[in-house]
C-alpha cells in the first residue's frame, strides 16, 4: 500500500469521526443513551486513528512504543462502546446499568494493565518490532496469549451487538430497516477489517481505515433516515405493551407494522396482516367505508367512533391518526392509534344519566314545592278571606248593639239594656273565637311565619303594661312590672307575636284573679336565654291540669268556660307561638294561691347590621 | 256617651291641640265603604256627636266626594268594587289638595301584619272591624292630633 495514502486516509477518517462525534453529541436529547454511546464510539475511533497516525509516523522508538501502548486504550474500549450503542439503540436498558457496564469493562481493564506490564510476562506480545519505509513505520508483533483473549472478547461484543441489531431488524418496519442496515454495516466494517488484519498477511492494520466506512455508513444513515432522530429506542417496551392498538400504514393504506394490541384488534397475527390493505383486514372499516376515505388525508386527525364487533355491540374507539413523513417532509404513511373508550363512554353515559335523573328530581322537587307553596298561598288567602267575611257581619252586630247601648237611638229599658249587653258580650266572645281559630289554622297551615327583628325591650314591656293596666284596675288588682336590669335594651324576636303571647297570659291572669297582685316580670336566665313570667294570686290550677291547659279546646272543666268565657285556645296558641320561637312555656300553680306562667326564650342573635339597628329604632318610635 | 280621653301619649304642649280636635262638631268626615251597615254605623256615631258625615260606596265615588266636600278626615274601607281603598289612598296622596288629609283605614282586614302593611301604604290610622266606639273615636282623635301637630 502506498504509505502517504494511508496517512491521508487516516487523517480523513479522523476528521470524519470528529465531525460525527460532535453531530451526534448535539443530538443527544432525542435518545440519550444511544447518542452517548455513539459519541463514545466515535471519540474512541478518533483517538485510535490519531494514535495510529502517531504510531506509524513516529521516529523515536520509545515514543513509538508508548503510542502503541496508548493506542490500546481505544482498541479495548471501542468494542464496549459499540456494544453499548447497540444495546441502547435496541432499548436494552438492562445492559446499560452501571453494574453491567463495570463487568463489560473488566477485560479491557485487564488488557490495559497487561499491555503496560508486558515486559514482565509477555502475555500480550512476545516480540515487538518495527520496520520503517519512506517515513512510515509498520509495527510487527509476535502475539501473546492475552492478545487472543482480548480479540475473542472484542468479537463477542461485536457479535452480541450485531445480534441485538439483527433481532431489531427482523421486527422493524421497512423505514427503520434501511437505517439498521446502515448501522450494521457501519459497526461490522472495522471488525471485518480487523479480522483481515489479524488473520491475513497485510502489513497494515486495516481497522482504522474501516472506521471511515463506519463513519460514512453512519453519516448516510443519519442524513438519509434521521438516524437517532427517530431511533426506535424502547420501541418493544413501550409500543408492544401499549394497551391501545397501534398500526402503521403506508401511503397506499397497507399495514406496515402493528403492535400486539393491534393484532388482537384485527384478530389475526402480524404475519397475516402486514402488507394487506387496512380496509381488507379491519372489519370495522367495512361497516363504515367512509372512515377509510377520511383517513387518507395527510393531516393529524382524531375522532370517536363506535363499531359493532361480533358478540360485542357498541365498542367505542378514540382514533388518532398522525401522518408519517420522511427526512424531506414527504408523506410516507400514517400512524393510527385506536384506544378502546367503551368503558369511559359507559361511565360518561351513566354519569349523564345520573345527572339527568338529578335534574329531573330537582325539577320535580321544585314543582312539588311550587304546588305546596301555591296550596299554602291558597290556604292563607282563604284564611284572610274567612277572617274578613266573619268580621264584616260581626261589625254590624257589635256596632248596632253598642249604638243602642250608648243611647244613640233613644233610651232602652232595663231588660233591653241587659239583653243588648248579652249580645255584645257574646259577639265579643265570637270575635275572640274567630281570632283564635284563625290563629290555630294559620299555625296548622304552617303559615305562622315569625318576623324576627330587633325591638326595644323596655318600651315594648311598658306598652304591654299600659294596655292591660286598665283591665287590672277595673278589677281593683295591683299590677306590677318588673324588668331586670341585666336584660339588654334590644331583643331580636317577633315582637307582635310575643306580645300576643304575653297579652294572653295577662288577660288570663286578670280573668282568674279576684283580688291581689298581677306581676309581669322579665329577666335573663343565662347567656343564651331569657324569660318572661306572668304571676297572679288567682284561683290556681289543679296539678292534673298543668299539662292539659296547653292543649286546644281545653279548659280546666266545662264550667269554667261558662263562668270565665274564652275559647280555650289562648294557651294552645301561646304555646305554639313560643315553640316556633324555639322557647318553652311552663306553669307553676297552687289551687287558691295563684299561678305563674313562664315563657323561656332563646336570645336570638341577629347581626348588628345597620338595617337591624334601624328596625329597632322604628319599633321604638312607632310601637 | 262619654268623651274618650285625649291621647295619653301626647305630650303636654300638644294637649291643647288635642282638645281642639276633640270638638267633634268641627269634623267634616268622608266615609267610603261598600258596606251600607258600616256607613250607617259610622254616620250615626259621628253625627250623634255633632260631626258632618258624607258617604260614598267605592273609591272612585269617594274621590269625587272628597273633591266636593274637602273633608277634615277620611274613613276608608279597603275591599271595595270599582276602586279599592289602596288605589284611592294612592290617588289622594298624589293629589296636592289631599296629601295632608288624614286617612284612616276602617277595615275587616285584621290578620297579623295587616296593620303594618296598611300604615306603610299611605294611611295615617287603622281601625279594625268590628270596632268599639271608644277605639273608633280614639283613633280618629289620635290621627287628627298628629295631623294638627304636623301642620
Amino acid at each position: 500500500m502506498n504509505q502517504p495514502l494511508v496517512v491521508v486516509l487516516l487523517g480523513a477518517t479522523a476528521i470524519l469521526t470528529l465531525l460525527l462525534a460532535v453531530r451526534i453529541w448535539g443530538q443527544r436529547q432525542h435518545s440519550r443513551a444511544a447518542s452517548v454511546a455513539m459519541t463514545a464510539l466515535m471519540v474512541g475511533v478518533l483517538y485510535w486513528t490519531v494514535l495510529y497516525l502517531l504510531e506509524i509516523s513516529s521516529i523515536d522508538t520509545t515514543f513509538w512504543l508508548a503510542v502503541y501502548r496508548l493506542k490500546f486504550i481505544a482498541v479495548v474500549l471501542v468494542p464496549v462502546a459499540s456494544f453499548a450503542f447497540s444495546a441502547a439503540y435496541t432499548g436494552r436498558d438492562a445492559l446499560l446499568r452501571t453494574n453491567t457496564l463495570a463487568i463489560l469493562l473488566v477485560v479491557p481493564l485487564l488488557t490495559t494493565v497487561i499491555i503496560w506490564t508486558n515486559d514482565y510476562h509477555h502475555l500480550m506480545w512476545q516480540q515487538i518490532s518495527r520496520t520503517q519505509e519512506s517515513g512510515v513505520s509498520t509495527t510487527t508483533t509476535v502475539t501473546g496469549m492475552w492478545f487472543w483473549v482480548n480479540a475473542f472478547y472484542a468479537y463477542v461484543l461485536l457479535l452480541g451487538g450485531a445480534w441485538l441489531l439483527l433481532r431489531q431488524f427482523i421486527k422493524a418496519p421497512a423505514a427503520y430497516q434501511r437505517q439498521l442496515i446502515a448501522l450494521i454495516i457501519g459497526l461490522a466494517a472495522p471488525f471485518a477489517a480487523n479480522a483481515v488484519t489479524i488473520f491475513g498477511t497485510l502489513q497494515f492494520d486495516l481497522t482504522p481505515f474501516a472506521f471511515a466506512v463506519t463513519g460514512g455508513a453512519l453519516t448516510w444513515g443519519m442524513l438519509r433516515f434521521n438516524l437517532l432522530d427517530i431511533a426506535p429506542i424502547a420501541r418493544n417496551v413501550v409500543i408492544d405493551s401499549l394497551p391501545d392498538a397501534m398500526f402503521v400504514l403506508d401511503q397506499q393504506g397497507r399495514l406496515v407494522d402493528l403492535n400486539p394490541a393491534g393484532s388482537s384488534l384485527f384478530q389475526a397475527g402480524p404475519s397475516d396482516l402486514v402488507g394487506k390493505p387496512i380496509a381488507e383486514v379491519a372489519p370495522m372499516l367495512r361497516q363504515r367505508p367512509e372512515l377509510a376515505e377520511r383517513y387518507r388525508a395527510n393531516t393529524p386527525y382524531q375522532e370517536e367512533v363506535t363499531f359493532d364487533r361480533p358478540g360485542e355491540p357498541g365498542i367505542s374507539y378514540e382514533i388518532r391518526i398522525s401522518p408519517l413523513r420522511d427526512g424531506r417532509g414527504e408523506p410516507i404513511g400514517r400512524v393510527v392509534l385506536m384506544r378502546n373508550i367503551t368503558e369511559r363512554k359507559r361511565i360518561e353515559r351513566e354519569l349523564q344519566a345520573q345527572n339527568d335523573a338529578l335534574v329531573r328530581a330537582n325539577a320535580e322537587l321544585a314543582e312539588a314545592r311550587e304546588i305546596a307553596e301555591a296550596a299554602t298561598q291558597l290556604k292563607n288567602q282563604f284564611l284572610a278571606n274567612m277572617s274578613h267575611e266573619l268580621r264584616t257581619p260581626l261589625n254590624a252586630i257589635i256596632g248596632y248593639t253598642e249604638i243602642q247601648l250608648a243611647g244613640m237611638t233613644g233610651a232602652l229599658n232595663e231588660e233591653q239594656t241587659r239583653y243588648q249587653e248579652r249580645v255584645l258580650a257574646n259577639s265579643e266572645q265570637l270575635l275572640g273565637l274567630i281570632n283564635d281559630v284563625l290563629d290555630i289554622a294559620k299555625i296548622e297551615a304552617g303559615r305562622m311565619n315569625l318576623i324576627r327583628a330587633p325591638f326595644a325591650l323596655r318600651p315594648w314591656f311598658h306598652d304591654l303594661y299600659e294596655k292591660n293596666r286598665v283591665l287590672a284596675e277595673s278589677k281593683a288588682l295591683d299590677f306590677k312590672l318588673d324588668i331586670a336590669a341585666d336584660l339588654p335594651e334590644t331583643m331580636t324576636e317577633d315582637a307582635i307575636r310575643l306580645a300576643q303571647v304575653v297579652t294572653n297570659l295577662l288577660s288570663n291572669a286578670i280573668k282568674f284573679t279576684t283580688q291581689g297582685l298581677i306581676t309581669l316580670a322579665a329577666r335573663r336566665n343565662d347567656a343564651e336565654g331569657w324569660q318572661i313570667a306572668v304571676s297572679d294570686t288567682g284561683i290556681g290550677i289543679p296539678l292534673h291540669a298543668h299539662e292539659t291547659i296547653f292543649e286546644e279546646f281545653r279548659q280546666i272543666d266545662g264550667t269554667s268556660s261558662r263562668k270565665y268565657g274564652g275559647t280555650g285556645l289562648g294557651l294552645a296558641i301561646a304555646r305554639r307561638i313560643v315553640q316556633i320561637m324555639g322557647g318553652t312555656i311552663t306553669v307553676r300553680s297552687e289551687l287558691g294561691v295563684g299561678s305563674t306562667f313562664t315563657v323561656a326564650l332563646p336570645i336570638a342573635k341577629l347581626a348588628e347590621s345597620p338595617e337591624a339597628m334601624a328596625a329597632a329604632a322604628s319599633v321604638k318610635t312607632n310601637p | 256617651m262619654t268623651m274618650p280621653p285625649p291621647d295619653s301619649t301626647a305630650s303636654q304642649s300638644s294637649r291643647t291641640d288635642a282638645l281642639k280636635v276633640a270638638e267633634i262638631s268641627s269634623w267634616v268626615v268622608a266615609a267610603i265603604d261598600d258596606e251600607m251597615d258600616n256607613l250607617t254605623l259610622v254616620t250615626k256615631v259621628l253625627t250623634f256627636n255633632g260631626a258632618t258625615v258624607h258617604t260614598a260606596f267605592n273609591g272612585a265615588l269617594g274621590l269625587e266626594l272628597v273633591r266636593q266636600v274637602r273633608p277634615t278626615l277620611i274613613l276608608l274601607d279597603l275591599s271595595m268594587p270599582v276602586m279599592d281603598g289602596w288605589a284611592m289612598v294612592a290617588a289622594l296622596r298624589a293629589d296636592p289638595n289631599f296629601q295632608k288629609t288624614p286617612v284612616i283605614a276602617l277595615t275587616a282586614h285584621a290578620m297579623v301584619g295587616d296593620k303594618e302593611r296598611i300604615l306603610a301604604g299611605g294611611f295615617d290610622g287603622y281601625i279594625s272591624k268590628p270596632f268599639r266606639i271608644s277605639t273608633f273615636l280614639g283613633e280618629i282623635i289620635r290621627c287628627l292630633t298628629q295631623s294638627a301637630q304636623q301642620a
